[in-house]
C-alpha cells in the first residue's frame, strides 16, 4: 500500500486541497472525502496543489470528473496547481488541460478565482 | 451356548471328580476306621476340585464386559446364595442325606469360587503395577494354607474370631493364615472401583455392602463348622474366601464413608471434564455457528449445573439472542433492557465474569424479578477471542447459591473454547468466501482472454503479434485486430479506467460497440467520436476510456490513426524511433463538440521494415524494486535496439525487458503491447 495524504487548507473564498503520494484505486476514496465535504459546504472555488503528488492512476484522474460537473454547476471550479513533470505527462496525454487550467503555481491559480 | 474347554475343566470337571468323591464315599461309608491315607486322598481330590474350578471359571471371563454395580450386585447375590446354601446344608446335614450333603457342597465350592473371582474383578478394575502380583501371592498362600490343612489333617479353627490367649496356638497352619490375612488387606487397598461410582451409587453401595456384613459374619463364625464334617479342604477354603471378602469389603465401605462428604464435588469435577470435553469435540468439528451456539448453551447447562442457559452473540456494538436452552427465547427477550445493560456493564467491570448467588439481594439487577422465571443465582462470563468481545453466555439457577466459586473460573475456560470455536468458524466461512470469489475471478479471467482475439489474423504482407497482461484476473486493457472487407485492417488498443470486475466488464462491452462501429466508417476520428457518444450515455461520468486507433490499408501501406488520451504510437524505421504523438481528449471526458475539436488525424504512409507499437500505460509505467518506472525513455531506447526480427520476436524482447527492469515485483495494471512490421 502505498502512502497517501490529503490536507485542506481554507483562504477566504478559495480551498486548497494539497496532495502528496499516490493517489490510485486504493487511496482515491480520501481525495473523494474531501472534494466531497467542500461540494457539501458549498466552496467550490477549488484550487488542488500537485506538487507533492508523485503518481495517479485513472482511478484518481477518475476523482476529478466524477466532482467537475457538479462544483462547475454551482458556479466554481477545479484548478489545478504545480504539478510534477511526471504527473503533468499524464495529464497531457489524456488532454486534461483542455478540460482544466493548470498554473506553475497555487498563488496564480488563486488569483486566477480573484480575477474573475 | 457352546461348551468351551473352560466351561468344562471350571465346571463339569469339578463335578465329575464330586461325584467320584460321593461315589467313593458311598462305597466306603459302611466300612468303620478308613485308613489315613484314603481320608488324605479325598481331601486331595477336593483340592484339585477346588483348583480346577478357579482356574476354569476365570477363564471364562464372565464377567469382563459388566460394570462396575453389576459386579457388585453379583457379590452380593452370590452372598444370598452361599448364606442359603449354608443354611440348607445344615438342614441336610441334620437329616444325613450325604448325597444332597455333595450336592449342596458342590454348590457352595462353586459360588465360593465365584465370589472370590468377582472380588478379584473388583480388584482389578485400574489395575496398577502390583495388583497382579500381590492378588497372586494371595492366591498362593490360600493354596498353602490349605495344603497344609490337607497334609496336616486337623480341622481349622477359626482363630480370628477366638482370640483368648488359651487358645492361640501358633503353628504353620496359622503362619500362612496370617499370610492370608496381610494379602487381604493389601489387596483390600485396592479399591479403585469406587472412583467410578457417583454420589447417589456410592451411599447405595454402602447400605447394601453393610447389610451383606451381618450375613457374611454369621456365615463365618457358624456355617464353616459344618462344612467342615465334609471335607477340612473346601471348609479351609471358604473360611479363607469369607475372611477376604469380611476383610475387603470393610475396607471398601470404610473408603466409600470417608468419600461421601466429597462426592458431591467428585460428581460436579466429572461433570465438569466431561462437557469440557464434550465441547473440545465440537469445536473440531463444527463450523457452522448456528450449531455451535446451540451446543454451547447445552453444554453451559452441565458444565455448571445450570437451569437455564442463553447466549448473545455482539455485531458492532449490539448484541443479540443467538440461543437459549432450559429457556423459551421469548421469555429471554422480556428480560427489561436496563437490566440487561447492567448487567452487561458489570461483567466488563468485573474483568469479564460475574458471579451473583443470590439474585434477591443484589441491588444491581433487583428489577430482574419482575420477569417472570424464579431466578436464584446467575453466573455470566464474556466470550472473548484475543481481547475482543464476541459475546457474552448466560448460565442460571432457579436456587440461591447455586454455583460454587470455582465455577466462575471454570465457565470462563469453556466461554474461552467457545470464543475460539466461534473465531473459527468465521474464519471458515470467510475462507469459503473468498475461495468461492477467487474462482469466480478465475473464470472471470478465462472469459476475458477469450474476448481477446486468440489469434491474429493473416495480413498479406503484415506481420503481427500481440499480448495482453492483465494484473488481477481481470482488467480493463484490451486491443483489437479488425479485418474490414478486403483491403482494411483496424488495429486498436484501448484502456478502461478502474481495475477489476467493472472495468472488464466496459471492455468488454467497448469491444463489441467498436466492432459494430468499425465497418461503418472509414475515419478514425469519425469511429471515436461515435464512441465518445456512447460512453457519455452508458459510464459512470468518473469512467474514460483511452484509445488509439489506427486504420490500415495494407494494400497502400497507409494508416490514419488517432491518439485519444492515449500513450502514443510509435514507429520504429531505420533504427530510429519516433512518437507519434497527435492531440485528442480521452473518450468519455467531454461532450463531442469539445472531443471533436481536440481531436486530430495523423496519416502515415509505411515502408518496407518499419515496425508499429502501439502499447498501453502498464508498460512504461511498470515498476522495479527502488519504486522506478520504466517509463518511455527506456522503452525507446529498448525499441531502437531491438534487431532484426519478426514480430513475435520483437514482442518477446519487449516484454523481456520490462520483466527483467520489473523483476519480481507485482504488476499493479495491466499491459498490452501490440507489433505490427511491414514486410514488403
Amino acid at each position: 500500500m502505498e502512502k497517501f495524504e490529503v490536507k485542506r487548507k481554507d483562504v477566504e473564498t478559495v480551498s486548497i486541497v494539497y496532495l502528496k503520494g499516490y493517489l490510485d484505486a486504493h487511496t482515491a476514496p480520501d481525495f473523494e472525502k474531501v472534494l466531497q465535504d467542500l461540494v457539501e459546504e458549498n466552496r467550490v472555488q477549488i484550487v488542488v496543489n500537485l506538487s507533492e503528488l508523485s503518481y495517479i492512476s485513472s482511478a484518481g484522474l477518475g476523482v476529478f470528473m466524477g466532482f467537475i460537473e457538479d462544483v462547475r454547476k454551482k458556479g466554481g471550479d477545479i484548478k489545478l496547481a504545480e504539478p510534477t513533470e511526471k504527473v503533468f505527462r499524464v495529464f497531457d496525454l489524456l488532454g486534461f488541460p483542455v478540460l482544466y487550467e493548470v498554473f506553475p503555481s497555487e498563488t496564480e491559480a488563486i488569483k486566477k478565482y480573484q480575477g474573475s | 451356548m457352546k461348551i468351551q474347554k473352560y466351561h468344562f475343566i471350571g465346571i463339569i470337571l469339578p463335578f465329575l471328580f464330586l461325584l467320584l468323591v460321593l461315589a467313593v464315599d458311598v462305597q466306603l461309608f459302611s466300612i468303620e476306621n478308613l485308613p489315613v491315607i484314603a481320608s488324605r486322598f479325598r481331601e486331595l481330590v477336593f483340592l484339585i476340585t477346588v483348583a480346577f474350578s478357579i482356574w476354569g471359571i476365570s477363564k471364562l471371563h464372565w464377567l469382563k464386559h459388566r460394570s462396575i454395580l453389576q459386579k457388585l450386585k453379583f457379590l452380593w447375590a452370590f452372598i444370598l446364595l452361599f448364606w442359603g446354601s449354608t443354611k440348607l446344608l445344615e438342614i441336610i446335614a441334620d437329616s444325613s442325606d450325604h448325597f444332597f450333603s455333595m450336592v449342596v457342597l458342590f454348590f457352595m465350592i462353586f459360588i465360593s469360587v465365584c465370589i472370590f473371582l468377582t472380588l478379584k474383578e473388583l480388584i482389578f478394575v485400574q489395575q496398577g503395577k502390583k495388583t497382579e502380583r500381590n492378588f497372586g501371592l494371595l492366591l498362593i498362600f490360600i493354596f498353602l494354607q490349605i495344603v497344609y490343612v490337607l497334609l496336616d489333617g486337623r480341622e481349622i479353627e477359626t482363630i480370628p474370631f477366638y482370640w483368648g490367649m488359651e487358645y492361640a496356638q501358633f503353628g504353620l497352619k496359622e503362619f500362612f493364615y496370617a499370610f492370608v490375612i496381610l494379602f487381604a488387606i493389601i489387596n483390600g487397598f485396592r479399591c479403585k472401583w469406587i472412583h467410578y461410582l457417583n454420589k447417589k451409587q456410592k451411599v447405595g453401595v454402602f447400605f447394601f455392602g453393610g447389610l451383606t456384613y451381618p450375613i457374611i459374619i454369621s456365615i463365618f463364625s457358624n456355617s464353616s463348622k459344618i462344612v467342615e464334617n465334609f471335607s477340612t479342604v473346601v471348609g479351609s477354603f471358604i473360611d479363607c474366601v469369607l475372611l477376604f471378602y469380611i476383610i475387603y469389603s470393610g475396607m471398601a465401605l470404610l473408603g466409600i464413608l470417608f468419600q461421601l462428604p466429597s462426592a458431591g464435588m467428585m460428581d460436579r469435577k466429572m461433570r465438569e471434564i466431561q462437557s469440557l470435553q464434550a465441547l473440545s469435540a465440537t469445536i473440531g468439528s463444527v463450523f457452522d455457528t448456528e450449531e455451535l451456539v446451540s451446543k454451547t448453551t447445552e453444554l453451559s447447562l452441565e458444565v455448571v449445573g445450570a437451569d437455564f442457559s442463553w447466549l448473545e452473540l455482539k455485531k458492532n456494538s449490539t448484541y443479540w439472542l443467538a440461543s437459549t436452552h432450559g429457556i423459551k427465547s421469548e421469555d429471554v427477550e422480556k428480560i427489561p433492557g436496563d437490566v440487561k445493560k447492567t448487567l452487561r456493564k458489570e461483567i466488563s467491570k468485573n474483568d469479564g465474569v460475574l458471579l451473583i448467588n443470590n439474585v434477591t439481594r443484589d441491588k444491581r439487577i433487583k428489577k430482574i424479578n419482575k420477569w417472570k422465571p424464579k431466578i436464584g443465582s446467575l453466573l455470566a462470563v464474556s466470550i472473548r477471542f484475543k481481547h475482543k468481545e464476541l459475546g457474552i453466555l448466560y448460565a442460571l439457577k432457579r436456587e440461591t447459591f447455586g454455583f460454587v466459586e470455582e465455577s466462575a473460573g471454570l465457565f470462563q475456560t469453556f466461554a474461552d473454547q467457545v470464543g475460539l470455536a466461534l473465531e473459527n468458524s468465521n474464519l471458515v466461512k470467510v475462507t469459503i468466501e473468498q475461495e468461492v470469489y477467487r474462482e469466480e475471478l478465475r473464470l472471470a479471467h478465462q472469459a476475458q482472454m477469450r474476448i481477446l482475439p486468440r489469434e491474429m489474423p493473416e495480413i498479406k504482407n503484415v506481420d503481427t503479434a500481440a499480448f495482453c497482461i492483465t494484473a488481477n484476473e481481470i482488467g480493463g486493457d484490451f486491443y483489437d485486430v479488425i479485418v474490414v472487407g478486403k483491403d482494411r485492417v483496424d488495429l486498436v488498443v484501448g484502456d478502461v479506467s478502474g481495475k477489476g470486475a467493472s472495468a472488464a466488464f466496459y471492455m468488454a462491452e467497448l469491444k463489441g460497440v467498436i466492432q459494430a462501429l468499425a465497418p461503418h466508417f472509414s475515419s478514425p476520428k469519425r469511429i471515436l467520436i461515435e464512441i465518445n457518444t456512447f460512453l457519455r450515455k452508458h459510464f459512470e461520468p468518473e469512467m474514460f476510456v483511452t484509445m488509439s486507433y489506427g486504420i490500415f490499408l495494407p494494400a497502400k501501406k497507409n494508416i490514419r490513426i488517432v491518439r485519444a488520451g492515449h500513450p502514443p504510437v510509435g514507429l520504429l524505421r531505420k533504427k530510429k524511433v519516433s512518437w507519434l504523438e497527435s492531440p485528442g481528449l480521452g473518450l468519455g471526458l467531454a461532450s463531442n463538440d469539445i472531443f471533436t475539436v481536440s481531436l486530430k488525424e495523423k496519416v502515415l504512409t509505411l515502408k518496407k521494415g518499419d515496425a508499429l507499437f502501439f502499447y498501453t500505460d502498464g508498460l512504461t509505467e511498470a515498476r522495479n524494486k527502488r519504486g522506478e518506472e520504466f517509463g518511455e525513455q527506456r522503452l525507446t531506447e529498448v525499441l531502437s535496439n531491438i534487431g532484426e526480427q519478426s514480430a513475435e520476436e520483437m514482442l518477446q524482447e519487449i516484454r523481456q525487458h520490462m520483466e527483467t527492469f520489473t523483476h519480481g515485483v507485482p504488476r499493479h495494471d495491466d499491459v498490452t503491447l501490440v507489433v505490427a512490421k511491414i514486410l514488403r
